[in-house]
């Protein structure tokens, strides 16, 4: 019988090495990978949902942009909740008719609306935030830990609950209401409707900018995390992960200075003197009428013109 | 730190656009002055950094990630009216396109990011750094120092924008209109994870990238600016 060395003749598999870590690594670099495809889904989405046809592609940018910024006024002013109720499902509506899948919707108003908004003002609903009349009593009479003597009640108020459910209400529905304006409008003609508005030329033109070279340096940074991933076996200390942070900051720097003058030249050779194009005019038709007046009527309910409650 | 949607009322809105007016005219002034074919994509490429680095998650001792801002460094290399512009824009397209931070409360992150951070950043940077060699310790150390300052009057002037809600817009039966936190809960609310955390990941991120701009293209930091922001170049 042949001798078989010890660790092939145990039955168990030898367990791997496994590193001890003071602190749980967080994986930045995927982090910010998923970010970067987060928002280049986004953008095919957007330029997708602006090429079809729907209610409110072809209501003319100046007119979407003036009733967005009438909406987000009424939407901040107002304090019925039911009438921002009924403005969700408005909402809702106008994105489907739109070509804004419910799933859609959902996931790009109501899920960072109950991320952010929601979960920072869950804490204002109890009375050692906001006093006030009790709803539900979470605890009554003195609580003490150890040598720490907690307030005598803790109850949900009325007037916490209210608050809390006005600023989600009003956050998601502001959300909503951007994405409609940006999902159903090409980003030029939304930068021009900015101009003819009186928005600075130079902020519209960096804008512009901005945005077209925006997606090739999310690329160019992602194909950057992704080789650095791939290159890592072991682990980083975290002076390595913020060194090689601050090394591919300098060198993306570099590269937007670099691009900035070929993008210099590139403009001059076609003939750019600094002055932005105008805005080409467009005369409003019935479509834009019946948008307005639609807006009008609802900033009418939005701010107690009609009682909902 | 991006403020969203609800949570300031529209006249504190109109009220911080209205002291960012003056600021966005007198950077778009700054811009003018040159602005040659040069002078827009340069704009726009700060801004497109400026993307970039408020996209990066920085690992924090936590074990979790935070965002920088960002604000200081551009100021740093670009200049800090540039930086007004390039933040802005940045901030702008975040509200726009991805819903990170209000339309109507645009003008009140601006003034929190595109200006308070970017200004005492530098003018604390340009101080502390006082005529010492580029790429001496002393430089790097005013820079994160300027990070770190810059990002907590920053926090502390979006907690003092939060902090006032509950103070100026309560209605007659106590409910709070907008934020619903006190300047007593706001306060250290946002200044606590700031202090301790936050601003360091800042100082260090802009500290690192500003050695790796001096040892690489040093030249950035005085070819990049047009010369309408000679003036205030360090």
């Amino acid at each position: 019988m042949t001798h078989l060395p010890s660790w092939l003749s145990t039955g168990e598999p030898s367990p791997l090495p496994s590193a001890k870590r003071r602190w749980r690594r967080a994986d930045y670099l995927a982090k910010t990978l998923a970010d970067i495809q987060k928002i280049m889904a986004e953008d095919m989405l957007q330029t997708g949902v602006a090429a079809r046809p729907g209610l409110l592609q072809p209501i003319e940018p100046r007119v979407k942009v003036v009733g967005l910024v009438m909406l987000l006024l009424a939407v901040a002013l107002t304090a019925s909740i039911p009438a921002l109720a009924a403005l969700h499902g408005l909402l809702i509506l106008t994105a489907l008719a739109s070509g804004i899948g419910p799933k859609t919707y959902l996931l790009r108003v109501w899920l960072p609306a109950l991320l952010f908004a929601g979960l920072v003002v869950l804490p204002a609903i109890f009375s050692w935030v906001t006093p006030g009349d009790p709803l539900i009593f979470v605890y009554r009479g003195e609580w003490r830990l150890g040598p720490l003597a907690l307030p005598a009640d803790l109850a949900v108020t009325r007037q916490g609950l209210t608050a809390a459910v006005m600023v989600l209400l009003r956050s998601a529905a502001s959300l909503g209401l951007v994405m409609l304006l940006v999902k159903t409008t090409r980003w030029p003609a939304l930068t021009k409707a900015f101009q003819s508005l009186g928005v600075p030329a130079v902020f519209v033109l960096v804008l512009e900018l901005t945005y077209r070279y925006l997606f090739l340096f999310l690329l160019l940074l992602a194909d950057f995390l992704l080789g650095r991933r791939s290159r890592l076996v072991g682990g980083e200390s975290p002076l390595d992960r913020l060194e090689w942070i601050g090394g591919t900051l300098a060198g993306f720097l570099r590269l937007a200075g670099e691009y900035s003058r070929e993008i210099a030249a590139a403009m001059t050779a076609r003939g750019f003197g600094g002055a932005a194009q105008p805005a080409p005019a467009v005369r409003p038709g019935p479509g834009e009428a019946v948008y307005l007046a639609a807006v009008i009527a609802i900033c009418f309910i939005l701010l107690g013109g009609i009682n909902l409650g | 730190m991006h403020i969203p949607e609800g949570y300031l009322s529209p006249s504190t809105c109109l009220t911080l656009t209205g002291a960012m007016l003056p600021i966005w005219y007198r950077a778009s002034a700054a811009a003018r002055a040159g602005l040659d074919a040069a002078r827009v994509p340069f704009l726009a490429m700060g801004a497109v950094f400026s993307f970039l680095i408020m996209m990066f998650n920085i690992p924090i001792p936590d074990g979790t990630t935070a965002h920088a801002a960002g604000g200081v460094l551009i100021a740093i290399v670009l200049g800090p009216w540039a930086a007004v512009i390039a933040v802005s824009v940045a901030l702008l397209i975040q509200a726009l396109l991805f819903g990170d931070g209000g339309v109507l409360s645009f003008g009140a992150n601006a003034l929190n990011l595109a200006f308070i951070m970017p200004f005492t950043g530098y003018y604390i940077y340009r101080l502390a750094a006082g005529s010492s060699p580029a790429g001496s310790a002393r430089r790097l150390f005013a820079a994160a120092l300027g990070a770190y300052i810059g990002l907590n009057l920053a926090a502390l002037a979006t907690a003092v924008q939060f902090g006032i809600q509950p103070l100026l817009f309560t209605a007659a039966d106590g409910t709070p209109l907008y934020c619903p936190y006190g300047l007593e809960v706001a306060i250290p609310a946002m200044l606590i994870p700031h202090l301790t955390i936050a601003g360091f990941a800042e100082a260090a991120v802009t500290a690192l990238a500003l050695k790796y701009v001096l040892k690489t293209s040093p030249e950035m930091l005085v070819a990049a600016r047009p010369a309408a922001e000679e003036e205030t170049s360090c």
